[in-house]
């Protein structure tokens, strides 16, 4: 093999660039090994043009190579591996078998009970402050009472929820119809997800009926439409 | 580590060799391998479908023996998807399973000596499933292959394998020499040597073959 010492082409100008001392078999491992660059490729064609014998040596190593990387006819092991897996009592993987699927059932089913009773007992807890359905109202024009003027005096200095006020078909939950001295918190609950309003040292909430989504909506006597005034 | 997106394997389909390769990147590969270790099995057939094909040729080629072959991708696959939790993730998945895989097939080693018989060579070669063709051609390919085999057979077991992985499956030179922890340089020597020697052995058998079928003529 030519073992002379290359150089590279000259770079525009006088200068020549030598580079490490490289026979022709390095040069052919080095492009079978992949790394070969745009100079070292240059440096081989050169080179295997002036020599049968290197030309040779690339031919027989690329038929090798293309045989190494031809591909192998492969059995399709993937269902033997899963059930091998499946099998194993080890196995992240494995069937849920009857018995555990009962167990399983039965777990969840106490976890919902577990919950279940679980809310009843924050709801009954939360229910004072919070009033549950309100199964009777009674439009506040027609019972006006302690309570209503306790409410008015109250929300009389919050501009926006005065705006809302006259606009509001006000009903009173019968239950808490009681007498409040003024200074006691008042909740106005607007329902369906709507924007709660809650104010320093009283807490207001608007609530109105699924068709009165934008603010509140003047009852005309029908079962929907109108707000529900809740005093805590 | 490695960022580029490399072939992993391919989709094994019986008797037809390797057809679909399979692309993915390392992010996939990682959420592939928690879908897995998760217990789902479909991401865990997935695994099995994207590697197996790649490893079933590299077994094939160092053990020579299908069945070999065969028994450790199986006993590879269980033994890394048991413990999938243990996975780095720094390191690729292929890595790991090859890895495992070798350990198995050094322990059957001295069961199973390589043998690169001819009659074997073409049993899994998949001849069956190639076009017809002139017999010529055909006489030719498998003379080819079996001189690849005879070729492999001339190799110590680290030079084999250093060539599989480079030639076979492709992995950079960087990578082999982690994974069996050795330096770049010494990787290239065996690689540089193991082909020299493989070709060497090869036209050696061309010669003898050549000759064999002189006598026939």
């Amino acid at each position: 093999m030519n073992r002379s010492r290359p150089t590279r082409p000259s770079d525009g100008g006088d200068r020549e660039f030598e580079v490490a001392v490289t026979s022709d078999a390095d040069l052919i491992e080095q492009f079978f090994d992949r790394e070969a660059g745009e100079l070292e490729l240059g440096e081989l064609i050169q080179r295997v043009a002036k020599s049968p014998q290197a030309w040779r040596r690339i031919a027989e190593t690329q038929d090798l190579v293309d045989q190494l990387a031809e591909p192998v006819s492969s059995p399709d092991l993937t269902e033997s591996i899963l059930r091998r897996l499946e099998r194993d009592p080890e196995s992240l993987l494995q069937p849920v078998s009857e018995p555990q699927r009962w167990l399983r059932f039965r777990s969840m089913a106490a976890a919902s009970i577990l919950l279940a009773l679980m809310v009843g007992i924050w709801m009954q807890s939360w229910s004072p402050q919070h009033p549950g359905a309100i199964t009777s109202t009674q439009p506040i024009s027609d019972s006006i009472d302690q309570d209503v003027e306790a409410i008015r005096s109250l929300t009389s200095e919050i501009p926006t929820l005065l705006d809302l006020l006259p606009r509001a078909d006000l009903r009173v939950a019968p239950s808490l119809r009681r007498a409040r001295p003024i200074g006691d918190p008042v909740q106005l609950y607007q329902r369906w997800d709507e924007p709660r309003w809650r104010l320093p040292g009283i807490q207001i909430e608007i609530q109105t009926l699924p068709d009165g989504v934008d603010g509140l909506q003047p009852d005309h006597g029908g079962d929907q439409g109108g707000a529900d005034l809740h005093l805590t | 580590m490695y960022g580029e997106r490399v072939i992993l394997g391919a989709t094994a389909r019986p008797g037809r060799g390797i057809s679909v390769s399979e692309r993915m990147t390392r992010q996939e590969e990682q959420a592939l391998v928690r879908l897995a270790a998760s217990g789902d099995r479909q991401a865990t057939a997935k695994l099995i479908a994207v590697h197996q094909a790649s490893l079933y040729a590299f077994m094939l080629r160092m053990s020579g023996r299908p069945d070999v072959a065969e028994d450790i991708v199986q006993d590879a696959f269980v033994r890394v998807l048991k413990n999938l939790d243990r996975f780095d993730p720094r390191f690729r998945f292929s890595t790991w399973l090859f890895t495992i895989a070798k350990r198995l097939y050094m322990n059957v080693q001295q069961k199973y000596k390589p043998v690169f018989d001819t009659e074997i060579v073409r049993s899994w070669q998949g001849d069956d499933d190639q076009p017809a063709g002139p017999a010529m051609q055909q006489e030719t390919r498998r003379n080819a292959r079996s001189a690849i085999e005879y070729g492999l057979d001339e190799l110590n077991e680290k030079q084999r394998e250093i060539v599989l992985l480079f030639h076979q499956q492709q992995w950079p030179i960087a990578r082999i020499a982690e994974h069996l922890e050795m330096p770049e340089g010494t990787v290239k020597s065996h690689l540089h040597r193991a082909r020299h020697r493989m070709r060497r052995a090869i036209s050696a058998h061309r010669k003898h073959g050549q000759a064999v079928a002189e006598v026939w003529r």
